[in-house]
């Protein structure tokens, strides 16, 4: 058990740190300024919290009013969704590698613990809820359910926890369907091939679609009904019963995983975990090397395994010549390389963010829509082009040793793989534009989106670009370190979007080319020395 | 008479690298003519890799110019590059690419295609890469990686290349091979400054060396220039150049007792007792090794008179 705390400890304490490091507060200082100023973070923090959580329940709830969301429906939409989720997990264990996900400190760790294999899968268990996409799930299901109460006229704050409570029960449920079936790896018993996984996948995707769904996926049911079905018909008793039912699994769930943890061989699992552990410390730990520590995993199992992902490729044309063409040629190539299941999620996020953010800011305009959920919508599609845009930026500034024998400067260098990372979010969102003249749009407000998505993107790229600059000249050539547009950059774009969004076309465009030519301006004569 | 004079491939002036209070670089000058092998020595934490860093153009520095074959880094940065090849101590590759294809990138980046056959060929072969060139990066050792990255140096035209710990990953024959190449470079005109703590291939191979402490330069010159400004006798090796040039820091690296850094590195008074000794000649620049006699260090090609 002392182990136990110990490992718990440090990793407890890890937390504790960054949180100060966050906020600024000097936990060692004796001085009561400091203790206030810690309460009043807290305070601060706290009651931003729920401000912010309201604002955002009332502001969703009257986004769907405007679209008059009919709740069945819905219901049964996040129901479909939960069901693909728990198919897909079922999937993803058939070829589940590093479950564990432990860090190569954890391994000299428990290597030398007297922790049992069944406690040891527990703790990881658990310790595998604590992520940000999980908090952020659970967030935005309590929302959801909150904001369909909101709808219906019902209590939203008792649906706002009761969403968030079903949420984590359901992430539990499904975390646990995916541990077991992923650690039957590691359990002496001959177990079936891989392939018998994702047929059992593939029979129940299809059965996802069959009257019999809500029978099968009962978590899904009782977690969907709890969420959004609920709100029609708020009955106590049924509400009781299925977070009972929810509870109830969780609990044979923990069992189960104790004695597979029990019957589990050790070995195997360090041994994969250490390889792990290795490939996530050598890929470092920012987002941008996170990709390349799942683009390894795939390479190197690719390798193990015989599939050829690195026969001898025939030298292309000496067309591919010079910094720009070498650059494009060096995308094909980690483009073929890359997984489907990175491939098809990056593309769609490249090509869907200017889709979808492009014809969203057309139907809320056209709609009228309040100025407040505009300038909402207008944050988050800044918040997803920025992230488009910087990435293949940032991923590159993490090889400095090729960014130094590459032959151009790095602010061209930065301009080259901005216009990469620009380029496909704003075709998409042109061409999308474009195709919706075909429908029942309003074609004046579709020919002025059509001029301000294009302008406005570039207002993005601009801004980007100065902010690189800026960080590059303070940048240390650490590739743990590598510069990002932050947020003020992301404000800077806000701001210009939202005044070219509400404002005529003629104000839209004199803004921007005012953001356009001030941002030149700035990369051009900037100084940091 | 002056335009017989080559202009220095690489020019330093005033250069200053701050983090937080502390001068990593100090206003430090520096000028070195091309064809010239040149190794750049000085203490732990002296500043050798932020001087090779800020001379890659990856850390900016706070003040100073750095020009590359007659290019500002600063101004003129694409120019400049295109001079400019850089080894450095950790290789960082793509994942995703092989061997050769991490060759193949940098020499179509730098419109060298012409001869990169034949040229990457040579290369891998002789750093042993041959065999491993469709491998990809991320299956290399540690070794093999320096190798590579000492082939993407290589591969690509250059007029000025920075090397970081070169060999010392490298087994005795590629560190051999290294300096063979490395001679070439120089033949071709190159200059390459590498720091490194192989002193005895330093002193058998470099033409000039640069001896840096806490961000200056304290001597620049060749082996016989820095002895003499040593005041040193002309049996004295490298080696001992080095400890007379940093004997003012006795005590650098030893810890304060009350835990002060500036403390331990402003010593109150000078140390007290005769300058240290030479603690062995070295062996004589031109001396065949004894055919009887297992041979103990690469056989390093000695530097043009």
């Amino acid at each position: 058990m002392n182990a136990l705390l110990l490992l718990y400890e440090r990793k407890i304490e890890r937390l504790r740190r960054l949180a100060y490091m966050y906020v600024g507060y000097d936990s060692g200082s004796t001085d009561v300024s400091e203790k206030l100023y810690g309460v009043y973070i807290v305070i601060l923090l706290g009651l931003g919290g729920l401000f912010m959580l309201a604002w955002i329940v009332v502001n969703i709830g009257k986004v769907l009013s405007i679209f008059t969301v009919p709740l069945q429906p819905f219901s049964q939409l996040v129901f479909t969704g939960m069901a693909l989720w728990l198919v897909w997990l079922v999937f993803r264990s058939a070829n589940t590698y590093d479950l564990q996900q432990f860090e190569l400190s954890d391994l000299d760790f428990l290597s030398q613990s007297p922790l049992s294999t069944g406690l040891i899968t527990l703790v990881w268990w658990v310790k595998s809820f604590f992520k940000r996409t999980i908090g952020g799930f659970v967030l935005v299901c309590a929302i959801v359910s909150s904001t369909a109460s909101y709808l219906s006229k019902g209590n939203d704050i008792l649906a706002l926890v009761i969403g968030g409570a079903s949420a984590t029960l359901f992430i539990i449920v499904s975390g646990g369907l995916r541990w077991v079936l992923g650690m039957w790896k590691y359990i002496p018993v001959r177990r079936p091939h891989p392939i018998f996984g994702y047929a059992v996948a593939l029979a129940l995707l299809v059965l996802v679609f069959t009257p019999y769904a809500p029978y099968i996926f009962w978590p899904a049911t009782l977690t969907s009904w709890l969420l959004v079905g609920r709100a029609l018909d708020e009955n106590a008793t049924l509400t009781l019963l299925a977070l009972g039912g929810m509870l109830l699994m969780v609990l044979a769930g923990v069992l189960i995983l104790w004695r597979q943890g029990r019957a589990s061989r050790l070995a195997p699992a360090l041994e994969e975990g250490s390889l792990g552990g290795r490939f996530r410390l050598a890929a470092k730990v920012d987002k941008a090397s996170a990709g390349e520590a799942a683009l390894l995993y795939h390479l190197g199992r690719r390798l193990q395994s015989g599939r050829g992902a690195f026969k001898a490729r025939q030298a292309q044309a000496d067309f591919w010549r010079g910094p720009v063409l070498t650059i494009l040629l060096r995308q094909g190539l980690r483009l073929q390389r890359l997984p489907v299941t990175k491939l098809l999620p990056g593309v769609a996020l490249a090509v869907g963010t200017g889709a979808i953010a492009a014809l969203g800011l057309v139907v809320l305009r056209q709609l009228n829509a309040s100025l407040i959920v505009q300038i909402q919508v207008i944050f988050l599609v800044n918040w997803v082009l920025l992230r488009a845009g910087v990435g293949g930026l940032r991923r590159e500034l993490s090889h400095p040793d090729m960014l130094v024998n590459w032959p151009v400067s790095r602010l061209r260098f930065s301009i080259y793989y901005l216009v990469l990372g620009f380029i496909t979010p704003l075709v998409s969102g042109e061409v999308v534009l474009f195709l919706a003249l075909l429908t029942g749009l309003d074609k004046t407000i579709l020919y002025s989106w059509q001029v301000l998505w294009l302008v406005l993107v570039v207002v993005n790229f601009v801004v980007t670009l100065g902010f690189f600059k800026r960080g590059l000249a303070k940048w240390s050539g650490n590739p743990l370190d590598v510069p990002n547009a932050g947020p003020f950059a992301l404000i800077l774009c806000g701001v210009a979007w939202s005044i070219a969004a509400v404002a005529n076309l003629s104000t839209g465009l004199l803004v921007a080319g005012a953001f356009i030519l001030s941002g030149l301006y700035y990369v051009r004569n900037a100084d940091f020395d | 008479m002056d335009q017989l004079i080559p202009p220095p491939a690489l020019e330093v002036y005033d250069l200053t690298k701050r983090y937080g209070d502390h001068a990593v670089l100090d206003n430090l000058n520096l000028k070195l003519p091309p064809a010239s092998l040149v190794g750049l020595l000085g203490p732990n934490g002296a500043g050798k890799t932020t001087l090779l860093k800020s001379l890659a153009g990856l850390v900016k520095p706070e003040k100073g110019t750095i020009k590359i074959n007659g290019h500002d880094l600063s101004t003129q940065e694409s120019e400049a590059r295109r001079y400019l090849a850089y080894v450095p101590d950790v290789p960082n590759f793509y994942v995703e690419l092989t061997v050769i294809e991490h060759m193949e990138l940098l020499a179509r980046a730098h419109n060298a295609m012409t001869d990169f056959t034949e040229k990457s060929e040579r290369l891998l072969r002789r750093f042993g890469l041959w065999e491993a060139r469709h491998q990809p990066s991320f299956t290399l050792s540690r070794g093999m990686s320096q190798k590579l990255s000492i082939c993407c140096g290589f591969i690509r035209p250059s007029k000025v290349m920075l090397l970081d710990e070169p060999g010392g990953t490298l087994d005795i024959r590629s560190v051999s091979r290294l300096y063979e190449a490395l001679d070439e470079y120089r033949e071709e005109g190159g200059l390459a400054i590498f720091s490194s703590h192989q002193w005895e291939a330093l002193q058998d191979f470099c033409d000039m060396f640069v001896l840096v402490d806490r961000g200056q330069t304290l001597a620049v010159g060749g082996l016989d220039f820095l002895r003499e400004s040593a005041d040193l006798p002309p049996e004295a090796g490298l080696r001992d150049i080095y400890l007379a040039f940093m004997e003012d820091d006795a005590g650098l690296d030893e810890p304060a007792e009350n835990g002060d850094e500036d403390t331990a590195r402003k010593p109150e008074e000078p140390p007290v007792g005769p300058p240290t000794p030479p603690v062995a000649p070295p062996p004589p620049r031109n001396a065949a090794p004894s055919k009887s006699a297992k041979p103990s260090a690469p056989n390093y090609r000695k530097p043009r008179s």
